[in-house]
C-alpha cells in the first residue's frame, strides 16, 4: 500500500487528483475512450479483487454478473423507456439479486468445484442472452443504446466521463473503508483458514456470500457503465472471455492488494494497445508476457512497486499506529462463586471409520475453574476439544454450555456463544499483524454493520477504536506489546502461542479451550504460561486445557480429567491423579504386558 | 488441439502411417506436457497464492492457439477417417465405425489407466503425490518426476484424443477451448481423481447434450449439461465418484 508515510496523500486523494485531472491533458478522443474504459474494468476489478484477491475464493463468473448488469440497464431504458437512473439502480439491484442466489448454491463447493460453476453460469448466461430474444434482442445484442441523462440533460461525452471518475471514487473509497474494517481482516483469515476462521465466530459461508454480492454490485454497475459508454453489446461482449479476463487483471496486478486492480487493469488494457505494432502476433506477445509475469511475479505487478517503497514503509498498516495501551478493565468478568457446571459434555461418542476416538466420555467444567485434560497421544483430546467447537459433529451424545445444546451447532455459533479457542498447529494469520490478528477475535462482539463499514459511519469508527484500544492492552496482556506492527509471521514460536492465547481472549469468552499451549516453550515461558492462565482464571473466565507438561497442569489445574483410547480413566483433584495407578499405566505402560 | 493438428501434419501432409501418427502425436503432446509442468506450472506452484495456475494455463492456452493459427491458419481442415463414412444401423440408430472406434480406443485407455493407477507402484506414486505431496516425499517418492510422469500421461492422452476426434469435429486451431471447457465439466462432475468418474462424467455430460438438443431446446444445446453439472455438485459436492476429503487445519 503505496505511499502512506505522508499523511495528507492518501490513496483515495491520488486517484481523484489523477481522474479528474485525465480529461484536461488528454484530448484525444481515443485515448479518452480507452480511459473511460480503463475507469470500467478498475471498477469491477476492485469488487472482484474483495473477493478472489483477499478472500481467496475463484470466480469466473464475474463477466457473466458484468453483462446482467448491461442488459438490465439496457432493458430498462432501452425497451421500457424507465431514466437513466432507474437503470443505474436496476443495474446494481439485479446482478445482486443474481450474486446472491448463484453464491448461495456454489459456495457449498470449494476451490475447483467452485471455479467450474462459476464458469459454468458464465457460460449459460451468455446462451440466455442469445436465445431469449425477446428481450434482449438475440445474438445481435443492441445498437443505439441512448446515453446517459438526467431528465432533460443529456450528458455530453465529457459530463459522462466525470460519471464514471465519481463510480470509480466513491467505489475505490467503499472497498477501501472495507480493507481497512473488521470485514477485510476476516477476509484474509477465511483466505488462510476457513476452519479456525469458523471458531473465531466468523460465519464463512455468509460472508462468503456477502463478499460476492458485494463484487456482484461493482461488476454490474460496472456493466451499466460500459454499456452506455460504448452505445453497443452483444452476447458476444459478455462471453467467458471477459470472466477469464477479469480474473486475470486481479491475479496479474496482484491479488489483495489494493493497488492490484489498478496496475493489473492498466497493463492488461493498455498492453494490447500498445502490441498493435506487431500485428498478428499481437496476441502471441500477450501470451507470452502474462506468462512471465505469472511466473517471475507471482504476487502481481504490486511486488515490483512494493519493492520500490519497501525502504519507506515497514510494511505494516500504519492507520494503526498510535493507540494507547488501556488497561484490561473491559474484560473483567464478575468472579462467579459456587462453581456450576459451565460447560457439560454427556457421553460422547465419535468414530472415524473404524477407529473410536471418543467412546462415551462425560466431563464437567465447573465455572471459574481451570479443568486439565491430559491423556497419551492419540487419546481422543483434541477430538474432545473439536466436537466441543462443533468441528466435528459426534456420532451420539450430547454437550451444555450453559443450559444451550452445542451439538447442533456450527463453530462459528459456538464460538459467538463465548467459547475461545486455540489450536495445537497453530492458526495465525502470517500477512496481518500482531495487532490485527488479535482484532480478529472481536469479530462476534463487533455491533457496526456491513453498511456502516462500507461507508466508514461514526458508529464503526467508535467501534473500531475501542478494539484498537482493547486489543493492544491485550497485547500487552500477553507479553506482545512490542509486536504490535509487525506481521505476525515475524513472530518467534513462543509469540505465536500467546498471540492465540489474546485473540481468544477477545471473543469476551467465559470458557476458553486451549490445545497444548505449552507445547515447544521454554522453561522460563512455561513459567509465563501458568501465570498467564492463572490470571485468565482471576478474570472469571473458565478454563479447559490439554497440555502434555505434566508439572504445568498439576500445577495449576482445580480437576484433570484423563483419556486414554477414547475413554475416560480418571477424573480427580491434581494431586491424587498422579498417583493414581490407571493413569500411570496409560502413560507407562503396564509392565507384565507392556503393549496393553 | 494440438494432437488434432499434428495428427493432420504427420497423417496427412507428411503421409505417416495412422499408427504410427499416434505414436509421434502421444509422444510429442507428452514432450509439450514436460516442458508446460517445467515452465508454466512448477514456477507458479511455488508462490503461495493457489490461483496462478488459472493464469499460466490460460496464458499457454492463448500462446498455443495463436501459434497454431499462425503455422495452420483458422479454417478447419478435413481429416479422413479410416473408415466407411457410411454409419450402419443397429435397430434404427445409425452409428458409424469412427465413433465406434473412437469409442473403443477411449474405453481401452481408461482401462489402463486405472489398472496403472491401482496395480502399479507409479500409478500408486501418482495418487499419493496428489493427496499429499510432502508426505510423499518423506516416505521416498520422488515427487517432482511422478508429477512431470502424470503431465506427460495427461498431454498425450489429450492429444491422442484430439486425433481421436478432428475425423467427427475436423482438426482447427479452434476446437480446443470448448473440449477443455466440456473435459474439466466432466471430470468436476465425475469427481477429482477418479478416472471412472472421468468416464461416466463425460458419458452423462454428452447424454444430456444430445438429448437436451434433440428434445427441448436447440439454443440451449450446450447450457443443459452444465445445468446439470450444477445440480449434481449441488447434491454431492465432490462429484458422483470423488471422496469428500475434510481438510486437516
Amino acid at each position: 500500500m503505496g505511499m502512506k508515510h505522508i499523511k495528507f496523500i492518501t490513496p483515495l486523494r491520488i486517484i481523484a487528483i489523477i481522474v479528474l485531472i485525465i480529461p484536461f491533458l488528454v484530448r484525444n478522443p481515443y485515448w479518452l475512450n480507452l480511459i473511460c474504459l480503463l475507469i470500467i474494468y478498475i471498477l469491477v476489478t476492485i469488487g472482484l479483487n474483495m473477493l478472489l484477491g483477499y478472500a481467496g475464493q475463484a470466480s469466473l463468473g464475474h463477466g457473466a454478473v458484468y453483462g446482467i448488469g448491461a442488459y438490465t440497464s439496457v432493458i430498462l431504458v432501452a425497451n421500457y423507456g424507465f431514466p437513466f437512473l432507474i437503470g443505474f439502480v436496476g443495474s446494481a439491484m439485479i446482478p445482486a439479486i443474481v450474486g446472491l442466489l448463484l453464491s448461495l448454491i456454489a459456495f457449498r463447493l470449494h476451490g475447483f468445484y467452485l471455479a467450474m460453476v462459476t464458469m459454468a453460469f458464465a457460460i449459460i448466461i451468455e446462451r440466455v442472452l442469445v436465445n431469449f430474444d425477446s428481450l434482449t434482442r438475440g445474438a445481435v445484442g443492441f445498437v443505439n443504446i441512448p446515453g446517459a441523462s438526467f431528465g432533460a440533460w443529456n450528458l455530453s461525452f465529457t459530463s459522462y466521463y466525470f460519471v464514471l471518475a465519481f463510480f470509480l471514487i466513491s467505489g475505490t473509497w467503499i472497498i477501501k473503508n472495507l480493507i481497512k474494517s473488521d470485514f477485510g481482516r476476516v477476509c484474509k483469515a477465511i483466505h488462510f483458514n476457513e476452519v479456525t476462521a469458523g471458531c473465531l465466530g466468523v460465519n464463512v459461508y455468509k460472508l462468503k456470500i456477502q463478499l460476492f454480492v458485494i463484487s456482484s454490485i461493482f461488476a454490474g454497475i460496472g456493466g451499466m457503465l460500459y454499456a452506455h459508454l460504448t452505445k453497443y453489446i452483444s452476447p458476444d461482449t459478455f462471453s467467458l472471455e471477459i470472466s477469464f479476463f477479469f480474473t486475470l487483471v486481479v491475479i496479474v496486478g496482484g491479488m489483495g492488494s489494493f493497488w492490484g486492480p489498478f496496475l493489473g487493469s492498466c497493463a492488461l488494457l493498455l498492453l494490447p494497445e500498445c502490441l498493435h505494432v506487431f500485428q498478428e502476433f499481437k496476441l502471441l506477445i500477450y501470451g507470452f508476457l502474462l506468462l512471465l509475469c505469472i511466473v517471475f511475479l507471482p504476487k502481481g505487478l504490486i511486488s515490483l512497486v512494493d519493492k520500490f517503497f519497501t525502504k519507506k514503509i515497514s510494511g505494516t498498516d500504519q492507520s494503526l499506529r498510535g493507540v494507547s495501551t488501556g488497561s484490561l478493565e473491559g474484560i473483567q468478568i464478575p468472579k462467579v462463586k459456587g462453581g456450576k457446571e459451565i460447560l457439560m459434555v454427556c457421553d460422547i461418542s465419535k468414530h472415524f471409520g473404524g477407529i473410536t476416538a471418543l467412546n462415551g466420555v462425560t466431563l464437567n467444567v465447573r465455572e471459574g475453574n481451570i479443568h486439565g485434560l491430559i491423556g497419551p497421544n492419540g487419546s481422543g483430546k483434541t477430538t474432545l476439544l473439536d466436537v466441543i467447537s462443533s468441528l466435528y459433529k459426534p456420532d451420539s451424545g450430547q454437550i451444555f454450555f450453559k443450559e444451550q445444546e452445542l451439538t447442533h451447532l456450527s463453530p462459528h455459533r459456538v464460538a459467538s456463544l463465548g467459547i475461545g479457542r486455540t489450536f495445537q498447529n497453530l492458526s495465525i494469520y502470517p500477512d496481518l499483524t500482531v495487532l490485527e490478528n488479535i482484532m480478529l477475535g472481536f469479530h462476534t462482539v463487533q455491533k457496526a454493520g456491513l453498511f456502516s463499514k462500507s461507508f466508514n459511519l461514526p458508529q464503526q469508527r467508535r467501534e473500531e477504536e475501542m478494539m484498537k484500544d482493547f486489543a493492544s492492552s491485550l497485547a500487552a496482556f500477553v507479553g506482545l506489546e512490542g509486536n504490535l506492527f509487525n506481521t505476525a509471521e515475524t513472530l518467534k514460536h513462543n509469540q505465536r502461542r500467546f498471540l492465540e492465547i489474546a485473540r481468544a481472549l477477545c471473543l469476551k469468552p467465559s470458557l476458553i479451550l486451549l490445545d497444548e499451549p505449552g507445547a515447544g516453550l521454554a522453561t522460563d515461558e512455561l513459567l509465563f504460561l501458568k501465570k498467564l492462565i492463572t490470571r485468565i482464571r482471576d478474570m472469571g473466565i473458565s478454563l479447559l486445557i490439554i497440555e502434555h507438561h505434566i508439572d504445568v497442569i498439576v500445577d495449576v489445574s482445580n480437576v484433570i480429567s484423563v483419556l486414554n483410547y477414547g475413554v475416560k480413566i480418571a477424573e480427580g483433584p491434581p494431586a491424587e491423579i498422579i498417583k493414581n495407578q490407571d493413569v500411570i499405566e496409560a502413560y507407562l505402560g503396564i509392565m507384565e504386558n507392556p503393549v496393553a | 488441439m494440438l494432437g488434432a493438428l499434428l495428427g493432420y501434419t504427420f497423417h496427412i501432409a507428411l503421409k505417416l502411417p495412422l499408427l504410427w501418427t499416434f505414436l509421434v502425436v502421444g509422444v510429442l503432446c507428452g514432450v509439450f506436457g514436460i516442458l508446460f509442468e517445467r515452465f508454466a506450472v512448477r514456477p507458479v506452484l511455488k508462490s503461495r497464492s493457489s490461483l496462478g495456475w488459472i493464469i499460466s494455463t490460460v496464458a499457454v492456452g492463448i500462446v498455443v492457439r495463436n501459434s497454431a493459427n499462425y503455422f495452420w491458419g483458422t479454417s478447419p481442415l478435413p481429416f479422413p477417417s479410416i473408415f466407411n463414412e457410411a454409419p450402419f444401423f443397429v435397430k434404427g440408430i445409425g452409428i458409424t465405425p469412427q465413433a465406434l472406434f473412437t469409442f473403443f480406443i477411449a474405453m481401452a485407455i481408461i482401462i489402463c489407466l486405472d489398472v496403472f493407477q491401482t496395480r502399479t507402484i507409479v500409478g500408486k506414486a501418482i495418487r499419493a503425490v496428489a493427496f499429499d505431496r510432502i508426505s510423499a516425499e518423506l516416505v521416498g517418492i520422488n515427487t517432482k518426476k511422478t508429477v512431470i510422469l502424470s503431465f506427460i500421461i495427461s498431454f498425450s492422452l489429450s492429444g491422442i484424443a484430439g486425433m481421436l476426434i478432428c475425423p467427427i469435429t475436423f482438426a482447427s486451431a479452434l476446437i480446443g477451448l470448448p473440449l477443455g471447457i466440456k473435459g474439466f465439466a466432466a471430470v468436476a462432475l465425475g469427481g477429482l481423481g477418479s478416472g471412472k468418474g472421468a468416464l461416466i462424467g463425460g458419458l452423462f455430460l454428452g447424454v444430456c447434450e444430445t438429448l437436451a438438443s434433440g428434445l427441448l431446446w436447440h439454443g440451449f444445446h450446450d447450457t443443459i449439461a452444465l445445468i446439470f453439472l450444477i445440480l449434481v455438485l449441488l447434491i454431492k459436492p465432490s462429484g458422483i465418484f470423488g471422496k469428500y476429503v475434510t481438510e486437516k487445519y
